[in-house]
């Protein structure tokens, strides 16, 4: 990338490494608020949606487009884990490996075939992709064990020990998101990372300060596919079990509104998106017949309150403030050319 | 060779199904430059509420399938409110997204009113098959295919013949200038979506006697008709007509000849593959779907 780009927005380069600390904070903290069986299950799907979301941030976050196939890569991760241990006998920790190289391959040939499509067309292109997968997961059964979800994954192991207890599969968890964040801001500060914000904010002007959109893309893309494949495989040794419904539209769907919500392009936005995430489950467990209806009008709201997204719109209007004080200020300065030119 | 007919047949059946489907997607493309999400919800309205009409309340056949068409339009008239209605939502993204919450509410609305419960609806023309050159199929592919054909030219005339036709087709071209003639923009919009609705409402009469109906029937179905719609190149109601065909019979030609399981899965490649190719269409009008 150019190095005209330090010529770009300076809020573009600038550091949230607090809200870093707080990822990491919540991370560590959380399991100390409640400790039980069930609660350390509920933080360790938490975790799991938190490397999820760091990966969607990439496309939606940085890069300003929405991308609806993280579902379906979330389950093509936590199917190439889950078929690589139970059908081939492949060792958990190799299967944690095989699964983003996978994810991370699909997310690139997707990205390599949207590469050059506008907003709308590109979220077509990326929800066929999703939708695919997740009918494939359904379809191919002597792989995948269909509808009725693919039976008797083992726990993660290391060495001949077994992950079964909740506190080390909640630690180990969190140790691969609290890693993924890591590397997530180390990438977001730096140049590149700058120049992929620079294209999400303003397309012409990134590419006139010399971004190549292609690489940008794909790089968003092949991220955001190899954080989907590390969640996936995770997912499927802690739930043991996986069957497609869990990878549906209406997962694509959640993933994004999350995301937006809680702050898309922003290093604290797949935590708090996470916690969103994990809140909707456990209220969905009750309410299971309610929750399409109410999660709908939620984010029909959501949208009519903040059409740019709620970082987005806090962003538009801080960028206002600060040109309305520019301007104040350059009147009080100034008065006497005021005059001449009126 | 009757096997060949037979496909020939029933993929034609469900392609005029699918072609008024992406005609929906070509009338509010057109209109607001936005991709409705809910047109495949409306779909599975129509079908499911002259199904469940026909089948829960004994309602006769012709009175269920109208009153399936005015519920499906008045959904349509809800859709341009919850969209348009604050004032705020004026980009084609931003509406596209938008399109997508409300999706969501139709179906979990459809859920409840169903109770996940499956319905189906015999053919207005009966159950007898017809035989066609060895093959036998169902009366409805008849009925369906005339059905497609007659909307490709009611919706033709109508946008070249009248005056409102006209004003929809202008807002396409652009709707600024037409805003500065005193043609609001929710007026051309609310239009797109009612007649929008209206034809998925037929799709869905149309569908139910082929397949069974149920509340989420919808989002495979949409998508399917997203997918013919971009093969005919989006706003094309010819190219609408000639894809949904198209797509029908490649779905199945996979179900015939190979295995049912993977037929579904064919419009997605269809899709992928004419947006990474010619995200025209086939008929390559020229419009900027690329950067």
């Amino acid at each position: 990338m150019s190095s005209r780009l330090s010529a770009l927005p300076r809020s573009l380069g600038r550091t949230n490494s607090w809200e870093l600390w707080i990822t990491i904070g919540l991370l560590l903290l959380l399991p100390m608020l409640m400790a039980t069986d069930y609660a350390l299950h509920i933080w360790t799907r938490m975790a799991i949606y938190v490397i999820l979301l760091t990966g969607l941030n990439f496309i939606n976050g940085m890069a300003g487009m929405i991308s609806l196939a993280q579902a379906g890569f979330f389950g093509l991760g936590a199917y190439a884990a889950g078929i690589a241990a139970v059908r081939f006998d492949v060792p958990p920790v190799l299967a944690l490996v095989i699964a983003p190289v996978v994810v991370t391959l699909a997310a690139l040939l997707v990205g390599m075939m949207s590469m050059r499509l506008k907003e709308i067309y590109f979220k077509m292109a990326t929800l066929g992709a999703g939708f695919v997968l997740f009918l494939l997961f359904g379809r191919m059964v002597e792989l995948t064990g269909g509808p009725n979800g693919l039976v008797g994954i083992p726990p993660f192991s290391l060495f001949g020990f077994e992950f079964t207890e909740p506190i080390v599969k909640y630690g180990f968890v969190a140790l691969l998101a609290i890693i993924g964040a890591i590397v997530a801001h180390n990438l977001l500060v730096s140049r590149t990372g700058r120049a992929l914000r620079a294209y999400g904010a303003s397309e012409p002007a990134a590419l006139a300060a010399g971004a190549s959109p292609f690489k940008l893309r794909l790089l968003a893309f092949g991220m955001s596919g190899f954080y989907a494949g590390v969640a996936g495989a995770l997912e499927a040794f802690d739930s043991r079990f996986i069957s497609p419904s869990t990878f549906d539209f209406m997962m694509a769907v959640l993933l994004v509104v999350a995301l937006v919500l809680s702050g898309a392009g922003r290093m604290i936005g797949p935590i708090l998106g996470a916690l969103l995430l994990t809140g909707i489950e456990v209220f969905a467990a009750d309410y299971a017949d309610y929750e399409p209806l109410i999660m709908g009008v939620i984010f029909l709201i959501a949208i009519q309150l903040f059409p740019r997204g709620l970082a987005g719109e806090l962003a538009a209007r801080r960028e206002d403030r600060r040109e309305r004080a520019k301007r104040e200020a350059a009147e009080q300065a100034k008065p006497d050319q005021e005059v001449v030119r009126a | 060779m009757d096997l060949f007919i037979q496909v020939l047949l029933s993929g034609l059946s469900v392609g005029a199904i699918y072609a008024i489907v992406a005609l929906g997607f070509g009338v509010i493309f057109n209109a607001t430059g936005a991709i409705n999400f809910v047109q495949g919800e409306y779909v599975m309205v129509g079908g499911l509420s002259a199904a469940m009409l026909y089948e829960a309340w004994d309602v006769p056949i012709f009175v269920a399938i109208l009153v399936a068409i005015a519920v499906t339009t008045v959904l349509g008239l809800l859709t341009e409110m919850g969209l348009l209605g604050f004032g705020r939502l004026r980009t084609p993204a931003a509406i596209t997204i938008a399109t997508i919450a409300i999706a969501v509410i139709v179906k979990g609305a459809a859920m409840l009113i169903s109770v996940r419960d499956t319905y189906a609806l015999p053919s207005v023309l009966g159950s007898e098959s017809l035989q066609i050159l060895g093959a036998s199929t169902s009366r409805q592919t008849i009925l369906n295919l005339v059905l497609a054909v007659l909307v490709v030219i009611a919706l033709t005339l109508f946008f070249r013949r009248t005056k409102l036709g006209t004003t929809l087709r202008a807002a396409a071209g652009d709707s600024e200038t037409l805003q500065t003639f005193g043609v609001s923009y929710r007026t051309t919009a609310r239009w797109a979506f009612v007649i929008a609705a209206a034809l998925g409402a037929v799709a869905g009469a149309g569908l139910a006697p082929l397949t069974v109906m149920s509340f989420d029937s919808g989002t495979l179905l949409g998508l399917k008709g997203f997918a013919a719609a971009m093969l005919g190149g989006l706003g094309n109601p010819q190219g609408a007509l000639a894809g949904g065909l198209l797509l029908g019979v490649a779905e199945a030609v996979v179900a015939g000849y190979g295995t049912s399981a993977y037929a579904d899965v064919v419009a997605f490649v269809v899709l992928l593959a004419i947006l990474t190719f010619k995200p025209t269409g086939m008929f390559g009008t020229a419009r900027a779907v690329r950067t």
